[in-house]
C-alpha cells in the first residue's frame, strides 16, 4: 500500500465530499428545484478537480507550491494518513463511488416519478401506493 | 493491464447501445411482446431503471476477471481465445504484453467513456424532469381553459 493517494483517491475524496455538498444543499434548498437537477454534478466536478493535478504529473510529491491547492487542497490531502489509509485501496474507492451513484441514479428516479405525477410542487409530498388486499 | 474498468467501460457502452434501441422500439414492444405488457402493468416507468442493464452488460466484460480471482480458472486459461467473448479480453490482454503505450491510451479511453456514460444517464434524467414539467404545466393550463 502506497503513503499517499493516487488520482483514483484523490477522485475518490472529491466525490464524498462533493456528495456531501450536495446533500447539504439539498436541506438548505429544499425547494429549489435546480440543487435537484443540477445538485449531482457537484461529486463529479470537485472529484474531477481534485484528480486533475495528478492527471498531468502521474505522482506528485509532498513538497510542491501552494498554488497547486487550488485543485481542491491537492497536496493538503495527498498525504493524510487517515485518508490514504482508506482511499488508497482503489477498490474501496471503486465502492464507495459506486454506490453513491447509485444513490444519485435513485434520487433522480424518484424526481422523475414525482414530477410525471404531480409537476413541481415541492409543497406536495408522494403518496405511498396502498396495496390492495383480496 | 487494460484495467477492469475499462472492460466494464466497454459493456457499459454496449449497454447504453442496448438501452437506446430498446428506447426507440419500446412502444412497438408493447403492442407485440406479452413480456413488454406485463413490464407496463407492473410498472410504468420502468425505463427509468435503464442504468441496470448498462450494469449488467458492464459485468459481462468483467467475468474473466472474477472467474481468476475466484481461482476458478488460472490466468493461463482465461486468456485463451474463447475469453474474446467477453469484449475481446485475450486480444486486449495480448495488447497489454506487446504495446505498453496503447495499453494505457485504452485505460484513460475507459475513463473517458465512464465519465461519459456517468454524466449522459444524468443529462437523461434532467431532460425526462424538464420534459414532465411541461407536460404537466401544459395539462394544467388546458384544463384552466376549459
Amino acid at each position: 500500500m502506497s503513503d499517499y493517494l493516487t488520482g483514483a483517491g484523490h477522485f475518490g475524496v472529491g466525490f464524498v465530499i462533493g456528495f456531501a455538498i450536495f446533500l447539504l444543499l439539498l436541506i438548505a434548498f429544499r425547494k429549489a428545484l435546480w440543487t435537484r437537477l443540477y445538485g449531482p454534478f457537484i461529486p463529479f466536478m470537485l472529484g474531477g478537480l481534485a484528480a486533475l493535478p495528478y492527471f498531468f504529473t502521474h505522482q506528485l510529491m509532498c513538497d510542491y507550491s501552494s498554488w497547486v491547492q487550488v485543485f481542491f487542497f491537492y497536496p493538503f490531502f495527498h498525504c493524510q494518513s487517515l485518508l490514504v489509509k482508506f482511499f488508497s485501496n482503489l477498490y474501496i474507492v471503486v465502492l464507495v463511488c459506486g454506490l453513491l451513484y447509485v444513490l444519485i441514479v435513485w434520487h433522480y428516479i424518484r424526481l422523475v416519478k414525482y414530477v410525471r405525477r404531480y409537476g413541481w410542487q415541492p409543497g406536495i409530498k408522494a403518496k405511498k401506493k396502498r396495496r390492495r388486499h383480496a | 493491464m487494460p484495467e477492469k474498468h475499462f472492460y466494464f467501460a466497454l459493456g457499459a457502452a454496449a449497454g447504453s447501445a442496448v438501452c437506446v434501441v430498446i428506447a426507440k422500439q419500446r412502444r412497438k414492444l408493447r403492442n407485440t411482446s406479452r413480456f413488454f405488457q406485463w413490464l407496463y402493468r407492473k410498472e410504468p416507468h420502468w425505463f427509468l431503471y435503464f442504468p441496470l442493464i448498462i450494469f449488467l452488460v458492464g459485468l459481462w466484460g468483467l467475468i474473466p476477471d472474477i472467474i481468476h480471482f475466484s481461482g476458478w480458472l488460472s490466468k493461463e486459461v482465461t486468456r485463451t481465445h474463447l475469453f474474446d467473448i467477453f469484449f475481446f479480453h485475450t486480444t486486449f490482454e495480448h495488447i497489454e504484453n506487446t504495446m505498453p503505450v496503447v495499453d494505457a491510451y485504452l485505460n484513460l479511453f475507459g475513463q473517458f467513456l465512464l465519465a461519459i456514460i456517468c454524466l449522459g444517464t444524468m443529462l437523461f434524467y434532467i431532460k425526462q424532469v424538464k420534459k414532465a414539467i411541461a407536460t404537466v404545466d401544459e395539462r394544467s393550463r388546458f384544463e384552466n381553459k376549459i
